[in-house]
């Protein structure tokens, strides 16, 4: 059999040249959206509430708060969880209970609970509105009268929610990572939709950054710093592209789909109505809002989900690369879940703007922008080498892969800089600035292989959260 | 063409945003000097603030060559004591802030300051209050932000000054859409003082949203001879007034109020019914206790809880319906049962 390889060349050629301009397009459509999420963020945080100054928050928002149940689900996190549940019973709130949910831990969480506060059992009235593995008992003390620990079977983190849900007494609740750190007036910030409008706003969520490398002390943040470790760095600057420029921006224009488990305040009815947290799905924190997106266009009824950049919520991030692999393929697999779960309504008008331009760009984002970037790292100079595309094209793809996202890394540093000053000293916003522009030449890519990692696994139906292994904050 | 528009585009915006950060880099440096310049300033100025608590006669000294800088720092500092000291100190810094010329100050930031700034003004002037600060205040409730409108119309209402709530309602464009639970606290802080017209408004063709509002904030007054306007205003049709209703009537706790708690335990809504369900356990009322045992089965959650609690609330009564219901298998049964071991945690 005769094989022509220069008639096959010539009838490939345009083929792949039609593959790489599919794959320019993308890219530059999904920098178009970065543009537009840079600007509406700006215009966000020029607009939000004027209250910066620190001593007059407690002054002008404690009296019109609402009452809130806090949910931290606990699973065999012996070491940190007294310090933790000491913290947010000191949070500066006027009207809270914190329920701790023990998801079955195989530690000692349960025990150094009831040791540290005095626990002994007690009986409360609670609702069966969602479904959760049983309760094996509740635990109180008279002498910490807003805590209830709650004793469950092992079901998971949404399980362990849902819990929770049926247990609060409040019209609100918080959700909260067991080791994340509230600031102390978070909550008081974060609430300010619900009180503004009780009747719309159906759920908030707070940014959430990284504490490696800030100084704590019993469980409250004494200094903010920027971490030594380099993935952790990487993970400061994306974590404020993600919060302070996309979250903020689709909240603004009324996209949100999602609210980090980390800290979102729900209402207790809104959640009840959608059914809780989604067993089985390692990305609850997503399904939950798009559900609740479906319920307000479903029943049509009045239904906000909104973003808060002043509230934060210090959490500690992975600091090697198989734990952080973990984490991003476990995020990738909850996207994905929750995009085949509830694809109907991309581009259905029907849900607005969820549907109008957060779930296309949760297509172009989470479902094939990993494949089409990881496909032109592979590609692109393959063909360019192949002489199939010219250096004009090669260039303007390398633009708009890496230098357009120095532009957008260093934009969102520009956002944090104009308006939050969250760090401190000069020399950390000249690191973060060398770290915005060097994360764009490994570590974006490196997420990206992992994201395809991830939705191998979803393709493969690979299940479980994986262990974070955690190192505990630095100590002030 | 295209192509070498994307990469130079490309690098002239990265580009363009490094500078941005290089600048703001530089702009923190010099501002972080400014700023440790104007701390050690404000601890030289604190120091004359005590000095002048203690002899109020050397404030002429104290005014002395003072910049704007400086009255504003005297200003942070006296607004920090403020907080947390009383009577003739405190009436000391009042005078002080007025002879540093506070209201002029306040004045020019309430005319062309950035919100924040004119919200930080109506705070000050809540804390100094004068003649010319009252008449900031007043001007401030028709503000172009509603942030600093309900700031001046609290902070109004907290110095205990005249105002009329049907002027507020207009000024401050109250209607269906508003529903700041801080709006709801100035009503509360208005009504001892404003009580007779913001009843003469529940009979007005104000929204329902308003009438729910005044409604909250007369609750707040506790007193029964209230009792026969709130009243009526169960007859409305519409869900928020009625649910309102209830939480004053559960407030003012008269057993005078019966009948229409009783209508409220039967209402469509069960949003009137639960609420109708804590006034008959704070006010006490035996003629309820069939009603509630009725909703101890109620399709609502939040009903049965607030039965089961009334139930207990109102003593052996209660407690005999919810031991009956706790021994019987039915739908009443659990609800009946977690509610009495949970106030065994009590006892």
């Amino acid at each position: 059999m005769s094989f022509d390889v220069q008639a096959l060349y010539a009838a490939a050629q345009p083929v792949i040249f039609a593959l790489a301009v599919a794959i320019v397009v993308a890219t530059a459509i999904n920098n178009a959206v970065y543009v537009l999420q840079l600007a509406v963020a700006f215009i966000a945080l020029r607009r939000r509430p004027p209250i910066s100054d620190r001593r007059e928050v407690w002054a002008q928002y404690s009296e019109a708060t609402m009452p809130i149940s806090i949910l931290v689900p606990a699973y065999n996190e012996e070491a940190s969880v007294v310090e933790s549940v000491r913290a947010l019973l000191a949070l500066s709130y006027p009207n809270f209970e914190v329920v701790v949910v023990n998801d079955g831990s195989k530690d000692g969480t349960l025990d150094a609970l009831i040791d540290a506060f005095g626990l002994e059992p007690v009986f409360r009235v609670y609702d069966t509105a969602v479904s959760h593995r049983p309760i094996r008992g509740l635990y109180g003390s008279p002498r910490y009268p807003k805590l209830l620990v709650v004793d469950k079977e092992n079901g998971g983190k949404a399980d362990a929610l849902n819990a929770g849900i049926n247990l609060a007494r409040m019209p609100l609740f918080c959700a909260i990572d067991a080791d994340s750190l509230l600031e102390n007036d978070a909550l008081l910030r974060a609430v300010q939709p619900f009180a503004e409008d009780p009747v719309d706003v159906l759920a908030v969520g707070g940014n959430i950054r990284i504490a490696n490398g800030c100084k704590v002390r019993a469980g409250q943040l004494l200094e903010v710093g920027l971490p030594r470790n380099p993935l952790a760095l990487f993970q400061v600057v994306e974590y404020l592209r993600a919060f302070l420029m996309a979250r903020l921006a689709w909240s603004h224009m009324n996209a949100l789909l999602i609210i980090s488990g980390a800290f979102g305040i729900f209402k207790r009815g809104a959640a009840i109505d959608v059914g809780g947290y989604s067993h089985g799905t390692v990305g609850e924190d997503i399904e939950i809002i798009v559900k609740i997106r479906r319920l307000i266009a479903e029943r049509k009824i009045r239904g906000e989900v909104r973003f808060v950049p002043d509230p934060v919520c210090w959490t500690e991030a992975p600091e090697t690369l198989r734990v952080l692999g973990r984490q991003r393929r476990r995020w990738q697999r909850g996207s994905l879940e929750t995009f085949f779960k509830h694809m109907r309504m991309t581009a259905n008008p029907r849900y607005g703007p969820a549907g109008l331009i957060g779930f296309p760009y949760l297509l172009l984002s989470d479902v094939l922008g990993p494949v089409l970037e990881v496909v032109g790292y592979l590609l692109i100079p393959l063909f360019w080498a192949a002489g199939v595309l010219s250096l004009d094209f090669f260039l303007a793809y390398i633009a708009l892969t890496f230098v357009f996202g120095v532009f957008i890394s260093v934009g969102s540093l520009v956002l944090e800089e104009l308006q939050l000053h969250r760090y401190p000293r000069p020399r950390d916003l000249l690191l973060l600035t060398l770290v915005a522009v060097a994360e764009n030449f490994g570590y974006r890519q490196l997420n990206n292989f992992w994201r395809i990692f991830g939705t191998w696994e979803f393709l493969r139906r690979t299940e479980g959260w994986g262990k974070m292994e955690r190192r505990g904050f630095t100590k002030g | 063409m295209l192509l070498h528009l994307i990469w130079t585009g490309s690098l002239a915006l990265a580009g363009i945003s490094l500078g941005a950060m290089c600048l703001l880099i530089v702009l923190r440096v010099i501002n972080e000097r400014r700023e440790r310049r104007r701390l050690a300033r404000q601890k030289e100025l604190r120091q004359e603030v005590f000095r002048y608590l203690e002899n109020p006669e050397g404030v002429s000294e104290l005014v002395r060559n003072l910049t704007r800088h400086d009255i504003e720092a005297i200003r942070d500092t006296a607004e920090d004591l403020a907080r947390v000291i009383r009577g003739s100190s405190s009436a000391r810094l009042a005078r002080l802030i007025a002879e540093l010329g506070g209201s002029k100050l306040f004045a020019g930031i309430l005319r062309s300051g950035a919100e924040d700034e004119r919200l930080r003004a109506v705070a000050s002037l809540a804390l100094f209050p004068d003649a010319e600060g009252e008449k900031l205040l007043k001007a401030a409730v028709g503000d172009s932000s509603p942030r600093v409108q309900l700031a001046a119309a609290h902070a109004l209402a907290d110095l205990g000054l005249e105002v009329s709530v049907e002027d507020l309602i207009e000024r401050l464009d109250i209607g269906d859409e508003v529903r700041s639970r801080s709006l709801r606290e100035l009503f509360r802080e208005l009504a001892p003082r404003r009580k007779d017209e913001m009843l003469g408004l529940l009979n007005t063709d104000l929204p329902d949203m308003v009438k729910g509002i005044i409604l909250y904030g007369l609750a707040g007054l506790r007193d029964p001879r209230l009792l026969p306007q709130v009243m009526e205003m169960f007859d409305s049709p519409s869900v928020d007034i009625r649910a309102e209703t209830m939480r004053a009537l559960a407030a003012i706790g008269h057993p005078r109020a019966e009948p229409v708690i009783l209508e409220g335990l039967i209402d469509d809504s069960w949003v009137v019914r639960s609420q109708a369900a804590i006034c008959a356990g704070v006010i006490g009322l035996p003629a309820a206790l069939p009603f509630l045992e009725q909703l101890l089965t109620d399709d609502q959650w939040w009903v049965r809880f607030r039965a089961a609690r009334a139930l207990l609330r109102l003593g052996e009564a209660g407690h005999r319906v919810l031991e009956r219901l706790a021994a019987t298998a039915g739908p009443a049964q659990r609800i009946s049962q977690s509610a009495l071991a949970e106030e065994g945690n009590a006892a």
